[in-house]
């Protein structure tokens, strides 16, 4: 048979099969559009989180420098922020936490805390620092990874002046995203 | 022998007996004992009906999460507090809402969960059945069609049977266990404990508030307030709980200034201490208590904790 | 270097399969002979440059190159070696690798085992389409998932975390997903060949008999790998079951099933020549579960312990699987006239309905379960509301079609073929029927009660009367020999499903589990099983701090349920402590450890019966299988011969 003839009967869709054929077409095309939309939806930087709206774990500790962070009494935003050497998209993203930092410390609204992610290696961490720029603090609290919920980095949580988390970003952050949050959510707080 | 063998089970009535025999022994052994059921297979009959609230459809009891534990935990101590499944499943529900079941209800779109496969296979059936009819069957086509179409129908009636006791039971056991509460008339205060066992903890310490507003040196009225406090810290964030439990504290303290023989007050506050982890005044307060020759149901209550001492 | 070098042979793989695919549809449709020969040579070139690209990683993570980011986030100082060689498939873009080195391993094998046909164009059309497949892979490790992208060395940077340590466990886990690969990836052989039999109209036996023992080979290297993933959720993971129904899990089920009915569903075609668009339809329904599966797993979009949660390939991943399936469907619809067959089922007590309502059932099955599992994202796509679906959804949908296939599959080989006598089926059923009753029995005097365990039960034990029936009369009449071949080895992997039914259900079924607070010295019992906590301690290394009790069972042996933590990870993990008999099976495992030494715990024990008959029956799945593609004594069929040469 050759294949022209066999075409031009398929147009005709005589046959049965071809029937089901449609019908189990239509069907998996709308499954597929669902799936497209679930993909565009959740796929998205944004977060959900069981923790957004709910008051922020503690995260208390000395930081590699040697400081006493906490906090049990923020007063400002704080940007929650998890990475290790080893991951690409925490270096990545380095330069623009710092663009932030330099935001936050000018307007005073915010301060950023990073949290080490299962690395076997500390010392690095301040020499990286000392070439890149950066002077906030970092913490090594595993246990504050696994408070927060995290899993694979880079992630960042915002949490808010009163302690509550207020966003959860996976992926690398933009500074300029992060600032338009931070300024939009005070105008249009809920209690 | 082997002529008796042969002869038996040539029998065109062998198989069909084989079948009945079958359905007697399963029949008869398939009627459970249901009159007791203990304490330990109730737990985990409940615990494997909720599902832990951030671990993807694992029921509490499946999941090694610590909040999967801290549910694991309220349930057992609601057991053993007397609470009924339904008190649990509203108790739960208030703080997780509905993700907290693990069954999917057969309301709003949950309903096509349980709807879609059905009418996926009783179609199929429909297909294969006409199928089977359509497609060249011998000779004797008036009585295999008899038989097919008969067979079909019983394999319809009791897919829809089915589906519908997935339903109707799923819709049922919902009936049942969100029932009504009927408030007992009575003691003002028993109306308060109905309030706080029924997980309106909230309603409850308003209620005896009430009554505290009218009687405000009442030990007893004291004591209970301090439990619900407790109560409420159970289900509190960590944050928060912290601050219910100082207030728990509080009015138990008073109460027992009050009264100091009193034993509610004496073992709630015991829990409360062994709740934060103070083993010390916990144990002297159950000894207290123990002291007091108190009734069986406060033994039952501190039991657990005061074997710890 | 390793960077460059690696890519280069990503690109050398991703040019040959694009040139494969396209030249070799040009030669096809242009009749071109000589062009047809050529096709061979782009497969050595994509086996090179797979081989090449793995290779390539693998020594950049054992020289912890760390100049390539991936060796950064999955390598490791510390990592033994066995994990380090495993280290490469724990994270998404080896995965990949894995995967196209495993589908190249394939296409090679194809080409060296169909080299005696060159200018077969059925061969071609399957050639061109798992060059079409690979292209598709080699784009995306071209593209959005490359492995070898490189970068400076962070400053400071010295070590990376390795792969998660609960993967470092056991050995046999280390090596889950290439067997789970060699499933998932064997199967698009005999979709290959599908295709191409759509393509050039031949939608006879040829590409079936073909690719048989490619399909039973695929199959179980997919059904020991998921039997071997539950057993290392069980034994290591410490929540006290052995399958969640987690989407992950699902996703690797889904093709298993279609997989099976295919498997099946063959054999009606070989020799009746029925049932085709059936066939075509399951194992193009298997190759897009496969990669439905992956999407799954790998686009961030389903919620789960085990995805890799990487959403950039997700919507290559869609792409790839809407293309295949739609064009899946298409091409049988264009097909529809060929396949519909001249022959029909004639009776319903033939093993031809038999084998369809078989086909029905896992379809069904496949189909629940496909439902329950994205149900919930449809929901809060559609409501916004949060659904659960688990267990209970998955158990009573599952159960009613579960027992139907444990009776067809009884019932099924003793079914003749065509019309067949009242007279003939009685006989052949009564072995099994009193088999059934007998297994029944059985359970009941050993204490099984409960309407759908002895039913499941019932069903089983006719189920296994049914396979020993074979076997008893094909050993009966070629010794040894008896056990090999199709429907022998078949007949043990039925027994092996039997014992994994039968595993299943007791141990679902009959579990008791319960929470015991306990202080030293303390002894309680369940189930009739004593436990007694000795004392407790404590251990640790660079990695890990563990803190275990001791717990003697039955005054016997001490067993040492811990929690685990992870010291860089922070995570805290329960080990558990396993007794296993042939009976049951206890699960200890801590819910609270003790906060000083030899102090009060509290401790979770489960008794579950006939659990190790879960691993056992899978281990006769796994060999029924292995003697089934070996060569029995074959009767010469001359009606299938001609029927194939005919159609």
């Amino acid at each position: 048979m050759n294949e022209e003839s066999s075409f031009e009967n398929a147009l005709e869709l005589n046959s049965s099969v071809s029937k089901i054929a449609t019908v189990c077409g239509l069907v998996l095309v709308v499954f597929i559009g669902f799936l497209i939309a679930a993909t565009l939806i959740f796929g998205s930087k944004e977060s959900e989180s069981r923790l957004l709206g709910k008051q922020a774990p503690t995260i208390a500790g000395v930081s590699l420098d040697g400081n006493e962070v906490s906090n049990s009494d923020p007063g400002t935003w704080q940007v929650v922020n998890f990475f290790a050497l080893w991951c690409p998209g925490c270096i990545a993203e380095h330069p623009e936490l710092v663009k932030f930092s330099n935001w936050a410390e000018e307007n005073n609204k915010a301060e950023i805390v990073a949290v080490v992610f299962d690395s076997p290696n500390l010392s690095g961490i301040q020499e990286f620092f000392n070439s890149n720029g950066g002077d906030w603090p970092v913490l090594d609290n595993p246990s504050i990874a696994s408070d927060f919920g995290v899993g694979k980095i880079p992630e960042t949580f915002l949490v808010s002046p009163d302690g509550v988390v207020a966003r959860r970003i996976q992926g690398e952050v933009v500074a300029a995203d992060l600032i338009e949050f931070i300024e939009s959510y005070s105008d249009d707080k809920i209690s | 022998m082997i002529k008796l063998v042969k002869k038996v089970t040539g029998n065109k009535f062998f198989l069909p007996l084989i079948f009945l025999v079958c359905l007697a022994v399963i029949g008869i052994a398939s009627v459970n004992d249901e009159s007791v059921e203990t304490d330990a297979s109730r737990i985990m009959r409940l615990k494997d009906s909720f599902a832990c609230p951030e671990c993807n459809g694992q029921s509490v009891a499946e999941s090694n999460a610590a909040v999967a534990s801290n549910i694991s935990r309220i349930i057992e101590s609601e057991v053993a507090a007397g609470s009924t499944d339904t008190q649990i499943r509203d108790l739960l529900l208030e703080d997780w809402g509905e993700s907290i079941l693990l069954n999917p209800s057969s309301e709003g779109i949950s309903r096509l969960v349980w709807m879609i496969p059905i009418g996926v296979i009783i179609s199929g059936l429909i297909f294969f059945g006409l199928y089977l009819s359509k497609s060249k069957l011998g000779l004797k086509l008036d009585q295999t069609k008899l038989i097919l179409t008969f067979g079909f129908l019983v394999l319809v009636v009791s897919a829809v049977a089915y589906g519908l006791s997935l339903f109707v039971g799923e819709r049922g056991v919902n009936e049942a266990i969100s029932g009504s509460i009927n408030l007992t008339p009575g003691q003002q205060l028993d109306e308060c404990e109905d309030l706080t066992k029924t997980g309106r903890i909230a309603e409850g310490l308003k209620c005896v508030d009430d009554l505290i507003l009218l009687d405000p040196e009442n030990s007893q009225l004291l004591a209970n307030r301090g439990w619900y406090f407790a109560l409420a810290a159970r289900s509190a964030e960590p944050e928060l709980s912290s601050k219910w439990y100082g207030l728990a504290l509080a009015d138990l303290n008073s109460a027992l200034d009050i009264k100091p023989t009193n034993q509610d007050a004496l073992a709630w506050r015991g829990i409360i201490y062994s709740s934060l982890s103070d083993t010390t005044k916990a144990c002297q307060d159950f000894e207290s208590v123990l002291d007091l020759n108190p009734d069986p149901f406060l033994l039952e209550l501190i039991g657990p904790r005061a074997a710890n001492c | 270097m390793n960077s460059a070098l690696g890519f280069g042979f990503v690109s050398l793989g991703f040019m040959a399969s694009l040139i494969g695919t396209f030249g070799g549809i040009y030669a096809l449709i242009s009749g071109k002979d000589f062009l047809l020969k050529t096709l061979r040579q782009w497969s050595w070139l994509i086996g090179i440059g797979a081989l090449g690209a793995f290779v390539v990683m693998e020594v950049a993570i054992f020289q912890r190159d760390y100049s390539i980011n991936y060796v950064r986030q999955v390598g490791s100082s510390s990592t033994p070696r066995l994990y380090n060689f495993a280290a490469i498939w724990s994270s998404l873009e080896g995965s990949l690798l894995l995967w196209m080195l495993v589908l190249a391993g394939f296409l090679l094998a194809v080409t060296i085992k169909f080299a005696s046909k060159p200018n077969d164009p059925l061969l071609g059309w399957a050639l061109v389409v798992m060059f079409g497949v690979s292209s598709f892979f080699f784009l995306i490790l071209f593209g959005p998932a490359n492995p070898f992208v490189s970068s400076e060395i962070p400053l400071g940077f010295i070590d990376g975390p390795g792969p998660n340590p609960l993967l470092q466990n056991h050995i046999l886990v280390a090596f889950h997903p290439p067997m789970l690969y060699l499933g998932y990836v064997g199967f698009t052989v005999p979709f290959a060949f599908a295709i191409a039999s759509l393509i050039t109209g031949r939608v006879g036996d040829g590409w079936l008999l073909a690719t048989r023992r490619w399909t039973v080979f695929a199959w179980t290297f997919l059904t020991l790998g998921i039997i071997l993933g539950a057993w290392w959720s069980y034994e290591v993971l410490g929540w006290g079951g052995f399958w969640a129904w987690d989407p992950v899990e699902n996703a690797s089920l889904l093709p298993w099933l279609t997989g099976t009915a295919f498997l099946h569903s063959v054999m009606i075609q070989q020799q009746r020549g029925i049932l085709r668009v059936w066939n075509i339809s399951l194992v193009c329904a298997t190759f897009s579960l496969t990669i439905f599966g992956t999407f799954l797993t790998r686009s961030g979009v389903f919620d789960s312990v085990h995805a890799f949660s990487e959403s950039a390939i997700g919507p290559w991943l869609l792409a790839f699987f809407a293309f295949v399936s739609l064009g899946s469907i298409f091409m049988i619809g264009w097909r529809g006239n060929l396949l519909s067959s001249k022959g029909a089922i004639s009776s319903f007590k033939s093993r031809e309905a038999a084998f369809l309502a078989n086909n029905f059932l896992f379809g069904a099955l496949a189909f629940i379960i496909l439902i329950g599992t994205t149900f919930p994202l449809l929901a809060e796509l559609i409501d916004g509301t949060q659904l659960t679906i688990a267990r209970p959804y998955f158990d009573s949908m599952g159960r009613p079609v579960g027992f139907m296939i444990l009776f067809l599959m009884g019932a099924a080989p003793l079914v003749p073929w065509g019309e067949s006598s009242t007279e003939l089926l009685r006989q052949r059923l009564n072995f099994p029927a009193v088999a059934g009753l007998v297994g029944l029995l059985i359970s009941v005097l050993f204490g099984a009660r409960g309407f759908y365990p002895l039913v499941a039960f019932t069903l089983a034990s006719f189920a296994a009367g049914s396979a020993l029936r074979q076997l008893f009369r094909s050993v009966k009449n070629q010794k040894f020999r008896g056990v090999l071949g199709r429907k022998n080895g078949g007949m043990i992997v039925h027994l092996g499903v039997v014992m994994l039914a039968v595993g299943l259900v007791a141990s679902e079924s009959y579990r008791v589990d319960q929470v015991f607070r306990m202080k030293v010295g303390e002894s309680v019992t369940l189930e009739g099983n004593s436990f007694e906590y000795v004392g407790s301690g404590d251990s640790e290394d660079s990695r890990v701090q563990t803190r275990f009790v001791k717990i003697k069972i039955n005054d016997n042996k001490i067993y040492e349920p811990a929690i685990t933590r992870y010291r860089r990870q922070g995570i805290v993990v329960p080990t558990p402590s396993v007794r296993s008999s042939l009976v049951k099976d206890i699960y200890l495992v801590l819910d609270e450890s003790p906060e000083e030494q030899d102090g009060p715990i509290r401790l979770r024990a489960i008794v579950r019966p006939l659990v190790i008959w879960l691993w056992i029956g899978g281990l006769f799945m796994g060999l029924g299988s292995l003697l089934a593609v070996l060569p029995a004594k074959k009767k010469v069929d001359l009606a299938a011969i001609v029927e194939a040469k005919t159609s």
